[in-house]
């Protein structure tokens, strides 16, 4: 149903790209992600509000899982959302949770960045609950 | 003529007089949900509570996807989905957005509590019990913070109604308001 590069070899790691936008007709309810293996730049941007996240972001958790086993890797993760539901919230925090996890266990270095638009006072407030729970480093900024 | 037959220049005129904007019945499709949603948040561009409203409209819709006691199969999303009804009226100085749906009574009790609790907040404790909630594991498929969510965008109590209708459920009426700004209020 997405658009979806992933294959499921650790030597043959693939970037991952989920674009909503590119399928026909558009899908709106779906941020826009990308993965890069060489980089370890990670971008989830858009919308969020899935009615079953659990299945929406699996393979994103199966790509996460399979580029941390690989210690010691530097992770930046980029949130630039416009809005998410609750769903999804829970996904965001299980993400965070993961790359916390890697940092801790195994000398991953994780920076993540929370963007929010600068009128959007209920973006940053969400930003800071994920922050306030963390120890990464965890940068909100707005644009 | 058959004289059930509705008539929808009433209906639409009832509507009206109630200044609803919005009506839906059965189970809304993610397409739909997305497509309603953007014709909503155009609608209510100029409002810097447009998101909020959109928010709260999707927690609603969902909520009524997963717990609704009535199922009904749907063929675009090939899985049963439940059934209710969502309202959007529109006043001088505010929106409220209504669902109904029905529910299991053996989870009448719990949702009434949670309701109440909820309600007794300041918005510092809501926070607080939002944050500490998403971090528990559910059994199920919601994310079961939705109703937190709604309250703390709406800035307003949860209103509920609870109806039994026979011995295995009851209609749960839910109505969220959601005030305008000062500034945008037009005189």
């Amino acid at each position: 149903m997405y658009k979806l590069f992933y294959r499921n070899t650790q030597k043959n790691m693939e970037n991952l790209l989920i674009d909503g936008s590119n399928y026909v007709p558009r899908i709106d309810y779906v941020p826009r992600v990308t993965m890069n293996v060489a980089t370890g730049i990670l971008h989830i941007e858009g919308e969020s509000y899935h009615e079953y996240t659990l299945e929406f972001f699996e393979p994103i958790f199966n790509w996460l899982r399979e580029y941390m086993e690989t210690p010691e890797r530097k992770i930046e993760l980029n949130f630039k959302m416009s809005y998410f539901n609750t769903s999804s919230s829970r996904r965001f925090l299980e993400i965070i949770n993961m790359l916390q996890e890697y940092e801790r266990e195994k000398s991953g270095r994780i920076t993540v960045n929370w963007y929010y638009e600068k009128n959007d006072v209920d973006m940053l407030d969400s930003g800071e609950e994920y922050a306030q729970d963390v120890k990464l480093e965890f940068n909100l900024i707005p644009y | 003529m058959n004289t059930n037959n509705l008539s929808l220049i009433k209906y639409l005129r009832d509507m009206s007089h109630q200044n609803i904007i919005l009506t839906f019945k059965g189970t809304i499709s993610q397409e739909v949900l997305a497509d309603v949603g953007v014709n909503l948040r155009a609608k209510l561009g100029s409002f810097h509570i447009g998101k909020r409203i959109f928010a709260i409209f999707v927690e609603l819709a969902q909520n009524i996807y997963h717990h609704s006691a009535q199922k009904e199969f749907s063929v675009i999303k090939g899985r049963p989905s439940g059934v209710g009804m969502l309202v959007i009226q529109e006043e001088r100085e505010y929106f409220i957005l209504y669902s109904g749906n029905l529910i299991e009574n053996y989870k009448v009790e719990g949702l009434r509590e949670r309701c109440e609790f909820i309600n007794q907040m300041t918005s510092d404790e809501l926070r607080n019990y939002y944050v500490q909630q998403r971090k528990r594991p559910t059994g199920g498929v919601g994310a079961n913070i939705g109703l937190i969510d709604m309250a703390r965008r709406s800035k307003n109590p949860l209103q509920y109604n609870i109806e039994s209708v026979d011995d295995d459920t009851s209609f749960f009426s839910l109505s969220i308001t959601v005030d305008k700004i000062e500034d945008e209020i037009i005189n």
